[in-house]
C-alpha cells in the first residue's frame, strides 16, 4: 500500500500539495483526477522519489520513498514528458532498464513491441508522441514493478490503444498483483481504466471514493409521472439533482437500486428508467454536494 | 534495487552517453601527441648535425608541464567535461528520469564525476604513452617516460581542481548559461576582489606599499589563477592540489545531495546562495564603479556617483538572471539598499582613512627590527648568485633535464639576479627603532600635509603626490618594513623631504646594519676570491688571487668605515669587483665565447657584482693606486675632444617652445688636457646618485678616435670617432667655457620663465 500522510511541497510561494492524506491500496487501478496545476504530477513525483516532501510523508508499504533503492525499485515511473536516451532505441532502453530493474522482463517486451508494431532498432526520437507513450507503457509494464505511476500517460492515446493497455493492465493485475496509478485531467479517459478515484484541487484530495461505491450509490431516474405529481410527491428518495424537461423529468439520487425502484414502482409513474451515470456526472453530483462546481475543477 | 554491479553498468551507460566528448577529447590528444612527435620526427632526415638535441627539446616540451597547449586544452576540457556530465541536472526531463530510478543520487554523482575525470586521464595518458614511445623509438632517452608522467601528474590535478569547481558551479545553478557565469564567478571574482582591495589602497591610502602582496595571494582565491601561475613540481605540490581537489570534490558531492530535483531549469538551485551571490556581486560592482569614477574626476561626488550606477546596474542584472523576468529587477530593493550602504561605508573609510592606515605607527617596544629603503641610495648594487646552469631548450629557455641534451652547451653558470626591494627588506633588520620610528614620523607628517591641501585646495591628490614625488631635488620616498614582535610584516611607503630626512637617513647609511644587508660583498670572505678586477672606462686590470685577498679586505675595511657624509657630491673613481672560483670560471667562459664566437648570452655575468671605488677609500687606494692611475692616464690620453653640453631647458610661454642650452665642443689638445682633469665617467655618476642630488653638472662626451679608423684611417673619408659620456662639475668648469654656451644667459632665462 502506498500511504501519503499530511504530505505537502512547496515551490517558492507555491503549494503545489498541502496536506495531502491518501491511501492507495494494492490490486486496484487509482486514478488521480485534477485539473492543470491540481498537483497531480508533484505528488506522483513524490511518491516516486523525484521530490522531497517539505512536510509529511509518503511509503510504500511503511517504507518512505526518497533515496530508498528498496521502495524505490517496486515502482516504474512514467512521467508526462518522458526521458529517452540519447539516439537510443528501443532495445538500448530496454537494455538499460534491465540494468535498473533486475526483473525485466525481456522476451516479453519483444513481443509487445512486436505486436505494437514498434520497431525495436528504430531510434525513439524518430516515434510519434503517441508512439512513445506506448513504448513508455510497454516498458513500465515489462520493469515488473509492483507499481506503475503513470503521469498523463493515457492523454493521447486513441481509443483502441487505451482498450489494449487496459487489457494489458488488467491481465497484470490479475498475474501479479500491480497495482497502476494513473494521473490524468480526464475523466472520460479513465472512466474504463479506474476502481478507485481520487480528486485533486489545489493541492489536497477533495475526493476519494470506490468507482462502484459510488456507481451502487447514485443512480439517475429518468421519469414521467402520473398528472398531478411533480418529483417532491416520490417520498423517500434521497434526491440529490432535479431536471424538468417538459413532463420528463430526470432525478439524480442517492440509494440502492433495489430501493430506488421499488419507491418508482409505489409511485406508480406513466414510465421510468433507471440510467447509468458517467464518471463525469457522479463527480459533479458528489462534489456539488460538497459546494464545488467540479465543471470549473475539472473539465 | 539495481544489480550488484551498478557501478560498471551504470558507467559503461554514462560511456554512451558521452560517447561525442570521449570522441572529441581523443581526437584532441591523438593530434597533439604522437601525430605531433611523428611530424618533428619526420625532420631526421635533414641531416641537421644537432637534430636530436632539438627534438629532444621539443618532445621534452611536448611532454611537460610546459606545454602551453596542454595547458589550454586541460582549462577547456575541465569546463566541458563537468558542464556536459552535471549539464543533465538543468533538464526536468532528465532528473525525473534518472531520479525515479532505484538508485541512490550519490552513486549517480560518482559515475558522473568519475567519467569526467576518466574521459580526460585516460585519453591523455593512452596518446602521452604513445608519443613517448615513439620519441624513444627515435633514440631520445626513457627518462622521457618521467617527464611526460610529471606533466600528466600535473596537468590531472590541475583538471580535478578546475573540474571540482565547474562542478559545483553547474551544480548551484538550474541552467547551462548560468552555469557558466557560475563558473566565471568561481574562477575570477577572488582575484577582482583583491585586485579592488590593491585598487583601493593604492587610491586612497598614501602610504601604501604596492609590494604585489595582493598578487602573491591571488592563486589561492581562485584554481584557475593558480592554474595560470602554476608552479614547480614537487611532493608538497601534488599533495595540496590533490587536497584541494579532493575539498571541492567533497563540496560538489555534498551541494550535490542537497540540491532539489525541483531546481532543474531554475537559475539557481539552491535559495540561500541567491542573496548571498547578488550581494557579493553588487558590492563588488559597487566599488569597481567607485574607483572608476575617482580615477576619471577625483571627486568624491563621481565615485559616490560609481556605487550607484554599477550597483544598480549589476543587481538588476543579476535579477534578470534569477527569474529571466525583467519586470522583478526591484524585487529584492532592500538587499540592493544594503549593498548601497556597505559600498558607501567602504569607500568613506578609505577615502577619510578612518581607521588611520596613513597614520600607521608601531609602538616602539612591539617593533623587533625595521627596514628603510631609500629611493635612489645604492640602487646600483646586484643582488642574485651565480647558478649551475642546466642548459636551455630549442624552443626558448625550457628546462631539459635528459643527460645526452645537457652535453655540449657549455655554459657553466647563469647569474640569477634578486630585486633590491626582495632583498632589503628580507635581509635588513635595523635594530634602531627610534631612528626609524623618527623617520616614519616625518613620512606621516608629510602625508598629512598632501593630505591637507588635497582637501583644503580641492587640488587632485595623485598630482600633489606625484608633483613631490618628481620633485626629486626635495623629495624622497621611503619603504618602510616593521618587523613587529608577533611575527607579523607591515609595510608603509612616504614621500619625505630630503632636508628634513637627511640626518636620519645618513644615521642609517652609515650603520652596520644597513651596510651588511645592503652590500653582500661585506658577506665574501677574503680566502674566496680568486681575482679582483679593477675597471675604467671600460679597461680592466686584473688581480691574482693572492692580491684580491688582500684587495677584499681592504675595500670591505673602506666600505664599512665610510660615512655617507664623506661622499657627498663625489664621483666614484671606477670600479672594482671580486670573483670567487665560479665567476672566474664563467667569465673566462663568456670572454672565450665573445672571443671566438662572438657569442653574447642573457643573464651575463660580465657587468654584475661591480662595487665603485672613492678616492677617499684609503686603504684600497694604497693597493689598486698605481693601477688606478694607469687606467685613468691611459683613458685621458686617447680623448682627442671633449663636448659640454648646458643639458637645461625650459618652456618659453610666449613662443610656445621648449628651449634648450647649447654646447660647446672644445678640440685645443690644451684645453682638452685642462678639461680632462675637471670630467668625470658618467656611467659612474649611478654608484652615487643620491648624494649627487643638488649638484650642478654639465653633461658632455668625450671623443676617442674610432678603434677601425686607427688601425687603418685610409679607408676612411672623415675621421671617425667613439664616444663616452662625461660629466663636469659646474663650480670648477673655468668661466671661457661657460661663456661660449652662455650658461649665465641660460640661467637668467630659466630664472625669468619660472617667475
Amino acid at each position: 500500500m502506498i500511504e501519503a500522510v499530511n504530505l505537502t511541497k512547496r515551490f517558492d510561494d507555491i503549494c503545489a500539495v498541502r496536506g495531502l492524506n491518501a491511501q492507495i491500496k494494492d490490486g486496484s487501478v487509482f486514478g488521480l483526477i485534477g485539473t492543470n496545476g491540481a498537483g497531480k504530477s508533484t505528488f506522483l513525483r513524490m511518491a516516486s522519489g523525484i521530490l522531497k516532501p517539505d512536510e509529511g510523508s509518503i511509503t510504500i508499504d511503511g517504507e518512505p520513498v526518497f533515496e530508498n533503492e528498496k521502495a524505490k525499485s517496486r515502482f516504474f515511473y512514467i512521467s508526462d514528458d518522458q526521458f529517452f536516451l540519447s539516439n537510443a532505441t528501443a532495445k538500448d532502453m530496454m537494455a538499460f532498464y534491465k540494468k535498473a530493474y533486475p526483473k525485466f522482463d525481456e522476451k516479453r517486451c519483444f513481443h509487445l513491441l512486436e505486436s505494437f508494431e514498434l520497431d525495436k532498432r528504430r531510434k525513439i526520437n524518430t516515434f510519434s508522441k503517441g508512439m512513445k507513450k506506448q513504448l513508455s507503457v510497454i516498458l513500465g509494464i515489462c520493469a515488473q514493478t509492483d507499481y506503475l505511476f503513470c503521469d498523463e500517460t493515457f492523454d493521447g492515446l486513441d481509443p483502441v490503444m487505451r482498450q489494449t493497455v487496459k487489457s494489458l493492465f488488467a491481465n497484470d493485475m490479475a498475474e501479479r498483483g500491480m497495482t497502476p496509478i494513473i494521473a490524468s485531467h480526464n475523466l472520460r479517459e479513465l472512466e474504463d481504466i479506474c476502481d478507485h478515484v481520487g480528486l485533486l484541487h489545489k493541492g489536497g484530495i477533495l475526493l476519494s471514493k470506490d468507482l462502484d461505491d459510488m456507481k451502487m450509490n447514485i443512480h439517475k431516474i429518468q421519469c414521467v409521472l402520473s398528472p398531478g405529481m411533480e418529483a417532491d410527491d416520490l417520498a423517500g428518495l434521497d434526491k440529490m439533482k432535479v431536471e424538468k424537461r417538459g413532463r420528463l423529468l430526470t432525478i439524480t439520487v442517492r440509494g440502492k437500486k433495489e430501493e430506488i425502484e421499488e419507491i418508482m414502482e409505489r409511485s406508480q409513474p406513466v414510465f421510468y428508467e433507471l440510467i447509468p451515470l458517467s464518471l463525469e456526472e457522479i463527480f459533479i453530483s458528489e462534489t456539488e454536494v460538497v459546494g464545488y462546481d467540479v465543471k470549473k475543477l475539472v473539465f | 534495487m539495481m544489480s550488484r554491479n551498478w557501478f560498471f553498468n551504470f558507467m559503461i551507460e554514462d560511456w554512451k552517453r558521452r560517447l561525442w566528448a570521449i570522441a572529441l577529447v581523443s581526437l584532441l590528444f591523438f593530434f597533439s601527441f604522437p601525430v605531433a612527435v611523428v611530424f618533428v620526427a619526420g625532420t631526421r632526415y635533414t641531416m641537421d648535425p644537432n637534430w636530436l638535441r632539438d627534438f629532444t627539446a621539443f618532445a621534452s616540451l611536448l611532454v611537460s608541464k610546459s606545454n602551453g597547449w596542454m595547458a589550454f586544452i586541460t582549462a577547456v576540457l575541465s569546463v566541458v567535461c563537468a558542464a556536459s556530465g552535471f549539464s543533465w541536472l538543468n533538464s526536468r526531463k532528465k532528473v525525473d528520469f534518472y531520479h525515479s530510478l532505484p538508485i541512490r543520487r550519490e552513486k549517480i554523482f560518482i559515475v558522473n564525476y568519475i567519467n569526467g575525470i576518466l574521459i580526460m586521464a585516460v585519453p591523455y595518458m593512452v596518446f602521452l604513452a604513445i608519443a613517448c614511445g615513439i620519441a624513444a623509438s627515435q633514440g631520445i632517452s626513457p627518462a622521457i617516460f618521467m617527464e611526460a608522467a610529471e606533466g600528466w601528474g600535473y596537468f590531472m590535478v590541475y583538471y580535478l581542481m578546475l573540474y571540482s569547481t565547474v562542478a559545483i558551479a553547474v551544480i548551484m545553478t538550474g541552467n547551462l548559461i548560468v552555469g557558466l557565469l557560475g563558473t566565471c564567478f568561481f574562477f575570477f571574482y577572488g582575484p577582482l576582489v583583491l585586485l579592488l582591495a590593491e585598487g583601493y589602497f593604492g587610491t586612497w591610502f598614501y602610504t601604501f606599499c604596492d609590494d604585489g602582496m595582493f598578487f602573491d595571494k591571488v592563486r589561492y582565491v581562485s584554481p584557475f589563477i593558480d592554474f595560470c601561475v602554476g608552479e614547480s613540481v614537487s611532493a608538497g605540490f601534488f599533495a595540496s592540489r590533490l587536497a584541494v581537489g579532493i575539498v571541492l570534490t567533497a563540496i560538489a558531492f555534498l551541494l550535490y545531495r542537497k540540491r532539489p530535483s525541483e531546481a532543474a531549469g531554475k537559475a539557481m538551485a539552491f535559495t540561500l546562495s541567491k542573496p548571498v551571490i547578488r550581494i557579493l556581486m553588487v558590492i563588488a560592482s559597487s566599488l569597481s564603479g567607485a574607483v572608476f569614477f575617482w580615477n576619471l574626476r577625483m571627486s568624491l561626488g563621481w565615485a559616490v556617483f560609481g556605487i550607484l550606477t554599477a550597483g544598480l546596474i549589476c543587481h538588476c542584472v543579476i535579477e534578470i538572471i534569477y527569474h529571466f523576468d525583467f519586470k522583478k529587477l526591484f524585487s529584492h530593493y532592500k538587499q540592493l539598499l544594503i549593498c548601497f550602504a556597505a559600498s558607501l561605508a567602504v569607500l568613506f573609510s578609505f577615502r577619510f582613512d578612518l581607521f588611520g592606515y596613513d597614520r600607521y605607527l608601531p609602538d616602539e617596544e612591539k617593533v623587533e627590527s625595521a627596514a628603510v629603503l631609500v629611493s635612489g641610495l645604492d640602487g646600483w648594487v646586484d643582488y642574485g648568485q651565480l647558478s649551475p646552469y642546466k642548459g636551455s631548450g630549442y624552443y626558448g629557455d625550457v628546462k631539459i633535464s635528459l643527460p645526452q641534451y645537457e652535453e655540449g652547451n657549455g655554459r657553466p653558470y647563469i647569474w640569477i639576479g634578486e630585486s633590491r626591494d626582495d632583498h632589503l627588506l628580507r635581509e635588513m633588520k635595523l635594530s634602531d627603532r627610534s631612528l626609524v620610528l623618527s623617520l616614519a614620523q616625518k613620512g606621516i607628517r608629510q602625508t598629512k600635509e598632501i593630505k591637507d591641501q588635497e582637501m583644503s585646495a580641492g587640488q587632485q591628490p595623485w598630482d600633489i603626490l606625484n608633483s613631490y614625488r618628481r620633485n626629486e631635488e626635495a623629495y624622497t620616498e621611503l619603504t618602510l618594513q616593521y618587523t613587529l614582535s608577533s611575527g607579523k610584516q607591515v609595510r608603509r611607503k612616504y614621500t619625505v623631504d630630503m632636508d628634513e630626512a637627511k640626518e636620519d637617513i645618513q644615521n642609517i647609511f652609515n650603520s652596520g646594519e644597513y651596510k651588511d644587508s645592503a652590500y653582500p660583498l661585506l658577506k665574501m670572505k677574503p680566502e674566496e676570491a680568486r681575482r679582483a678586477e679593477l675597471e675604467y672606462m671600460g679597461e680592466t686590470v686584473r688581480f691574482d688571487q693572492a692580491q684580491a685577498e688582500k684587495i677584499l679586505a681592504a675595500y670591505q675595511e673602506d666600505l664599512k668605515a665610510l660615512k655617507m657624509e664623506d661622499i657627498q657630491g663625489m664621483i666614484p673613481a671606477g670600479s672594482i669587483r671580486f670573483l670567487t672560483e665560479a665567476g672566474c670560471v664563467q667569465m673566462d667562459w663568456e670572454e672565450e665565447q665573445e672571443r671566438q664566437y662572438k657569442n653574447y648570452y642573457s643573464n651575463s655575468y660580465r657587468d654584475a657584482e661591480y662595487y665603485p671605488v672613492y678616492e677617499c677609500f684609503s686603504s684600497t687606494m694604497a693597493l689598486i693606486g698605481p693601477e688606478h692611475e694607469q687606467l685613468v692616464s691611459q683613458w685621458k690620453d686617447q680623448i682627442e675632444r671633449i663636448q659640454l653640453t648646458d643639458e637645461r631647458s625650459f618652456y618659453d610661454s610666449g613662443l610656445d617652445v621648449y628651449t634648450s642650452g647649447l654646447f660647446t665642443l672644445v678640440t685645443d689638445k690644451d684645453e682638452v688636457r685642462e678639461l680632462e682633469d675637471l670630467i668625470m665617467p658618467q656611467k659612474y655618476y649611478n654608484f652615487n646618485s643620491y648624494n649627487l642630488h643638488g649638484k650642478e653638472f654639465l653633461g658632455g662626451e668625450v671623443f676617442y678616435l674610432a678603434e677601425d679608423y686607427a688601425e687603418d684611417p685610409q679607408n676612411y673619408a672623415d675621421v671617425t670617432y667613439d664616444t663616452d659620456s662625461v660629466l663636469a662639475d659646474v663650480t670648477k668648469v673655468p668661466k671661457k667655457y661657460l661663456d661660449r654656451m652662455r650658461y649665465d644667459e641660460m640661467t637668467e632665462k630659466i630664472e625669468a620663465a619660472e617667475k
